[in-house]
């Protein structure tokens, strides 16, 4: 059985010719944005804004204790 | 369950746990005041620039308070100036006069176009035999009441508040709201509303705190004037007691102006709703529900129908609670009574406010009763003592 024929740009194109061609530019478009995708951003908070290096220790231990009653 | 905090330290030390302990209810408290305030016509940027010149002002007159905000901005993980925004969030949404919208002098009570609700809430205090009680219903945004925190603070010995214990019942990220100390003295809040705005005095909630720092009421008055810009940065008034001596109680209608002072009427008692009393206060106040003087004269007529019934003298400390929780729960002109509940007929935000908490205090003991949710289906109650 003959298969159909496609006509792009003028041209006859065979089917299989067609896949293979949407294939590759799928690929192609993938791997591209893939590459100038940028970098995930880590998730950003506040500065501590302690005032004092007694208030940054405090920080710590508070949630150094927190972590250890989990 | 309402979130519990026990909290001591420096007043870092003391936000940062808040901050910490409460985050997400901080978070959600960020998220529903941003709606709020975007209903009231407040930009974002209105919003930072009202905030930041309020963290200068509490930087100026009570630092460590301003420390205290700065620990709970970091424990939550947020910007100090959103901190500062919602301890100063009647200031911005109940005064302030957004650039792009229409002032507030312009609504009126049956505009259509008020974009959101006031506060809606009963104050009543009683002195009798020289015991002093002082009750409230809170009511706002149905929204918030799972934003609720207990919080029960000892303040640091070197601060101005001089190693007081306080216990006080408020929406998480704020400093104080209604409660009582160590030293017998209680504060309750009602919102006034008025468009006079002054960023060079604190704002209500700061001031609250301040009160539960204080050792009487003449004490509070005191530190008010002297210490504390005399006055608030907006319209408001706080009931508030001593249960020291036979008992003390005040009615304060503070603003930008000063403190104009309610004295306790021929039979001791205060009452107060949403409305200024005060006559001749320069201020420009707008009235924008009808049911606050309802609620006051039915309030009156609650106490008064209690006086043909029972000599309040002969009542021990149980039924006269449970007497003043009574008037609380009333439900005449429902929804909009004093025990409030979300009005449907209303569109957005202003349908949906309901008392949030109701709270008994006997401060010739010291103790409180709390009721969370609407008095008359409690959620949730607990009692509030130091010793």
């Amino acid at each position: 059985m003959a298969g159909a024929v496609y006509h792009v740009f003028g041209r006859a194109v065979k089917p299989h010719q067609l896949s293979i061609a949407t294939l590759g530019s799928t690929a192609a478009l993938v791997i591209g944005l893939n590459l100038t995708k940028k970098p995930a951003e880590k998730p950003t908070s506040p500065p501590i804004n302690a005032a004092s290096p007694e208030e940054e220790d405090f920080v710590k231990d508070f949630m150094k204790s927190l972590e250890e009653k989990k | 369950m309402v979130n519990r905090l026990v909290l001591k330290g420096t007043n870092y030390e003391i936000g940062f746990k808040h901050g910490t302990l409460a985050r997400s209810q901080i978070h959600a408290c960020l998220t529903n005041y941003a709606t709020y305030f975007a209903n009231a016509g407040m930009s974002p940027g209105d919003v930072k620039s009202l905030a930041t010149k309020f963290s200068e002002t509490i930087k100026l007159l009570v630092p460590h308070l301003h420390d205290e905000l700065r620990g709970i901005a970091d424990g939550a993980c947020v910007p100090l100036l959103d901190i500062v925004a919602l301890n100063s969030r009647s200031e911005i949404a109940l005064a302030a006069k957004p650039k792009n919208g229409k002032s507030d002098e312009s609504s009126s009570d049956d505009d259509d176009n008020i974009p959101v609700p006031p506060d809606g809430c009963t104050t009543f205090a009683e002195t009798v035999d020289g015991r002093q009680w002082l009750a409230q219903n809170w009511d706002w945004q149905t929204s918030q009441l799972c934003n609720l925190v207990l919080l029960e603070i000892t303040t640091p010995l070197d601060s101005p508040s001089n190693a007081r214990m306080l216990k006080t019942m408020t929406e998480a990220g704020l400093l104080a709201k209604v409660g009582f100390n160590s030293e017998k003295v209680g504060v309750c809040l009602n919102a006034l509303r008025a468009t006079d705005l002054d960023t060079n005095k604190l704002p209500l909630h700061v001031l609250l705190r301040l009160v539960l720092e204080s050792s009487s009421v003449a004490d509070a008055k005191e530190r008010f004037t002297t210490k504390y810009g005399d006055g608030a940065a907006c319209f408001g008034h706080f009931g508030i007691a001593d249960g020291k001596g036979e008992g003390h109680a005040e009615s304060w209608e503070i603003g930008p102006y000063g403190i104009a002072v309610i004295p306790r009427d021929a039979e001791g008692r205060l009452y107060h709703t949403n409305h200024a009393l005060v006559e001749g206060v320069k201020i420009n106040e707008v009235i924008w529900l009808e049911d606050t003087k309802e609620r006051l004269m039915r309030l009156k007529e609650l106490v008064f129908a209690s006086d043909k019934k029972t000599d309040v003298k002969t009542l021990a400390v149980g039924p006269q609670k449970d007497r003043i929780f009574s008037f609380l729960k009333d439900e005449d002109n429902f929804p909009n009574s004093i025990c409030r509940a979300n009005d449907d007929s209303q569109p957005g935000l202003l349908g949906e406010m309901q008392t949030v908490f109701s709270i008994v205090m006997d401060l010739k003991e010291d103790v409180a009763w709390v009721a969370v949710g609407r008095p008359k289906q409690v959620l949730e109650e607990f009692t509030l003592e130091f010793f």
